[in-house]
């Protein structure tokens, strides 16, 4: 059957061009998609809710965090000068305590582990963790000069809070060993002099990431409080918030699987393994944990200003009053094992037990219910969806 | 019956102008070649076959696997050439066949990065590799038109995607509680203009209403040659606004070019009269047809075929429970945007002999991508489990039995566990089948 000849008619080409005209509106709505995000009027009403919980995280928990860190190492320096100008049980007693408050302050700033502490990296240039205990005694037992330039070029696990950890306690010898080595030991002169640039370099790390993020340095606060409105990094409000959401994850990670379970034994078969804790030396794992779980709590329930909580309460609000208990809640139990950690994991294993399963529900909360709640983009990847 | 059939032959083998199908193959074409640089720009092809040290197979597809360093890089080399191919119809059909091999293959290396947009490229391409689309026949005017189910095969598969999109919506979820959208909606409440309102609830069941709504007809009005202009103006619109609201890379791009296929198959040739790239005086497009009847071996094919695109979405009526929660029959079924759905995975290896359990990093097993997609869907649990109890043997580390603790949260509600800490899931195998181990899904609704 011969096909039937369909004739061009002036219908079928006017609806050519009406599709054609269709075409072309469509593509320039298309062409207009990465207009829009410039169109915002910023008035309040237009702003998402993020913009208050993250100019108030910004500005009374970071900030004041990084400020913190700052202020502690510096005292840190100074304590630690003292001690290494005329070492004596009061001055080392000075030089642990500096050191106690300044790694809790650092500890605090550990639920916001983005931006230039990672771009610079500077966690692992002060923090690295463990120490290597030999690798220092044979650099202070050494003929290499004992400089800023030195020393810095030194491996992390020879620079940072860790080697004075091992510098200032001894949990096994006692304080006085510690103290003989300053003073009488072979080359002590090497190893104040040592204690002294360690705590300096770890200072200069602090204020570079103090200043990175103040208003009138690197201004990288900038980047939150101008989210979806200007910011390089984040393109909106909610990407801004993934990225807290998943720092306090991370955070309540790290003290769930590595702080606490770790040494508890949780990877090798219920067997303690006290190698595995942080800070076995000073026996300050503890308060480690406490002060990284207490910024957890900070970013998420606000320092006096807004924080993810306002988020979380105004979409659930039975949710949030659950994470609120569920950090109370690990905080007071970690809080409740004796110390010090090191004797913990094998005499009091109930209470470990019990506040290492505190932290797992509250990890699993964030993991879980928050981040569906706030419809986090988890581990910050840049992946396509549909 | 016979009647039915033979309007239909009759139908199918009617003339239509080839010139819109022209243009849909350098559309296609052009939008792969976007889509392969992009995804070699954007560090994807890095972060997908050589970062991770582990895989995630489909059933069946074992073998396919990355190919060693730089393979994948001339794999998605040949892909970009092959799709520059199809766009300018040389050797077309060797190229729009190699170009979907080389595409799904790339895409079946990892069920982690399933999209359904990459199954749509896979559909298409197939499709495609039926059709008389090349330059050289179209260039010397031997066929000005191709029989119509060239055409109607093609805005059937479009279709598909939008029709099956709007069925999954079809949900509880989606229509009684307007959730995953008041999730996203509300976090995104600085977007221009309409966003004031996102944070409101009325509006998330506006959206997902009008969203299902648009889903299910989109494509009669695009049909309709009186609706058609404001069809088209309303899919881009909806493509723009949701690849603005969530990251749907080219999915917004694909489908608002792959929906020119239901514009009037001569609006091509009219737009190039009108800026006189063509001669008014050339024949009539539709002089000249290549219009030999459909052998009854392509009825039979294209049939089955359709037929495998009308149930395939439906198979998860085959699984017991629901398919946000169990993912049985969720892929290759146009699920598109359904589920907000986070999980907290921890994976122990437990020696049978001393009982001793220990957690796994799974951090040395997969990246942080795959944990994230492999704690809500237990087929990739399955395999990880084995992935692991394999190590352990290889190891020498002796039979292990390998259990989860798997806490799942979805669209909004509380987390519950997705599957029996006790249950070895070493000892479970993987099929087709039910996975009856799974933990029942949650009844209550949504919290907000």
């Amino acid at each position: 059957m011969q096909p039937r000849r369909p004739v061009p008619s002036m219908l079928s080409i006017s609806r050519a061009k009406a599709s054609f005209v269709v075409f072309a509106c469509a593509t320039a709505l298309a062409s207009l998609t990465p207009l829009l995000g410039s169109c915002s009027d910023g008035t309040a009403s237009s702003s998402s809710d993020a913009k208050p919980v993250l100019a108030d995280v910004t500005g009374s928990v970071i900030l004041p965090a990084y400020r913190l860190a700052d202020a502690a190492a510096g005292e840190l320096v100074a304590k630690t000068n003292a001690f290494a100008a005329t070492p004596s049980a009061q001055t080392l007693l000075g030089a642990q305590n500096a050191w106690r408050s300044s790694r809790k302050a650092w500890h605090a700033t550990e639920a916001f582990r983005f931006g230039p502490v990672k771009t610079k990296n500077i966690t692992s240039a002060i923090d690295f963790w463990p120490a290597r205990l030999e690798g220092i005694e044979a650099f202070v037992g050494g003929v290499e000069t004992i400089d800023a330039s030195t020393v810095d070029a030194l491996g992390a696990n020879a620079k940072g809070f860790m080697a004075l950890e091992a510098l200032f306690f001894d949990s096994a010898a006692g304080d006085a060993a510690v103290l003989t080595r300053f003073v009488s030991a072979p080359h002590a002169d090497r190893r104040r002099r040592y204690a002294g640039i360690v705590a300096a370099l770890v200072q200069a790390k602090t204020s570079e990431l103090a200043t990175a993020w103040e208003p009138t340095g690197g201004n990288f606060a900038r980047e939150l409080t101008e989210a979806g409105s200007g910011s390089a990094l984040f393109p909106s409000g909610k990407s801004a918030i993934d990225q807290l959401v998943n720092s306090v994850i991370f955070a309540t990670d790290l003290v769930t699987g590595t702080k606490l379970g770790k040494p508890y034994g949780t990877k090798s078969g219920g067997e303690p393994r006290p190698a595995d804790e942080e800070s076995a030396r000073s026996d300050n794992s503890l308060v480690d944990m406490v002060s990284t779980l207490d910024g957890v709590r900070v970013m998420y329930a606000g320092a006096g200003g807004k924080g993810l909580s306002d988020l979380v309460r105004a979409k659930n609000p039975s949710l949030d009053a659950r994470v609120l208990a569920a950090m109370e809640d690990v905080l007071r139990k970690v809080a409740a094992i004796p110390p010090p950690f090191r004797t913990a994991i094998t005499s009091q294993r109930p209470a470990v037990e019990n506040a290492y399963q505190a932290a797992r529900t509250l990890k699993n909360l964030l993991s879980t219910e928050v981040a569906t709640a706030l419809a986090t983009t988890l581990a910050f990847n840049d992946s396509d969806g549909d | 019956m016979v009647g039915v059939l033979k309007a239909l032959s009759l139908a199918l083998r009617k003339p239509v102008d080839v010139a819109s199908l022209i243009a849909f193959r350098i559309g296609f074409g052009l939008l792969m070649v976007a889509a392969s640089v992009r995804f070699v720009a954007k560090g994807f092809l890095h972060d997908e076959y050589d970062v991770p040290r582990h895989f995630f197979h489909y059933w069946g597809f074992e073998w396919v696997r990355p190919w060693p360093f730089p393979g994948m890089y001339v794999h998605y080399a040949l892909m970009t050439l092959t799709a520059m191919s199809v766009a300018l119809g040389y050797r077309y059909r060797a190229s729009v066949i190699l170009f979907g091999l080389l595409f799904t293959y790339a895409h079946f290396i990892d069920k982690t990065n399933y999209l359904n947009h990459y199954y749509l490229v896979t559909c298409v391409s197939l499709v495609m590799a039926f059709l008389p689309l090349d330059h050289e026949r179209v260039k010397h005017a031997r066929i000005a038109s191709v029989p119509s189910w060239c055409l109607w095969i093609v805005r059937f598969q479009v279709g598909c995607v939008y029709f099956f999109g709007g069925v999954a919506k079809l949900k509880s979820d989606w229509i009684c509680h307007a959730q995953p959208l008041t999730i996203w909606l509300s976090a995104n409440s600085d977007f221009p203009g309409i966003g004031r309102w996102f944070h409101e609830k009325w509006f998330a069941y506006a959206f997902s209403w009008a969203g299902a709504a648009f889903d299910l007809t989109i494509v009669g009005w695009l049909l309709w040659s009186r609706s058609r202009s404001f069809a088209y103006v309303a899919l881009v619109a909806f493509h723009v606004v949701t690849g603005r609201l969530f990251q749907l890379g080219m999915f917004p791009w694909i489908m608002s070019g792959l929906a020119i296929i239901f514009f009037d198959p001569s609006w091509p040739r009219a737009l190039l009269e009108r800026l006189r790239f063509l001669s008014p005086s050339r024949p009539s497009p539709l002089s000249e047809t290549d219009s030999k009847p459909l052998p009854c071996w392509g009825l039979g094919l294209a049939l089955a075929y359709i037929v495998v695109q009308l149930l395939t979405p439906l198979r998860h009526w085959l699984y017991p429970g629901d398919v946000l929660w169990t993912e049985q029959g969720f892929r290759f079924a146009w699920n598109v945007m359904l589920i907000e759905k986070n999980g907290a995975l921890e994976m122990s290896v437990t020696d049978p002999a001393t009982h001793a359990s220990s957690l796994i990093d799974l951090g040395a097993y997969l990246t942080p991508y795959q944990v994230k997609m492999a704690s809500t869907q237990p087929d990739m649990i399955l395999e990880l489990a084995h992935i692991v109890a394999k190590d352990y043997a290889r190891r020498g580390l002796g039979r292990v039995e390998v259990h989860v603790d798997a806490q799942v949260a979805l669209n909004g509600r509380r987390s519950k566990s997705f599957i029996a800490p006790t249950l070895d899931l070493a000892a479970v195998q993987e099929s087709l089948g039910p996975k009856s181990w799974l933990l029942p899904g949650p009844l209550e609704a949504p919290e907000f």
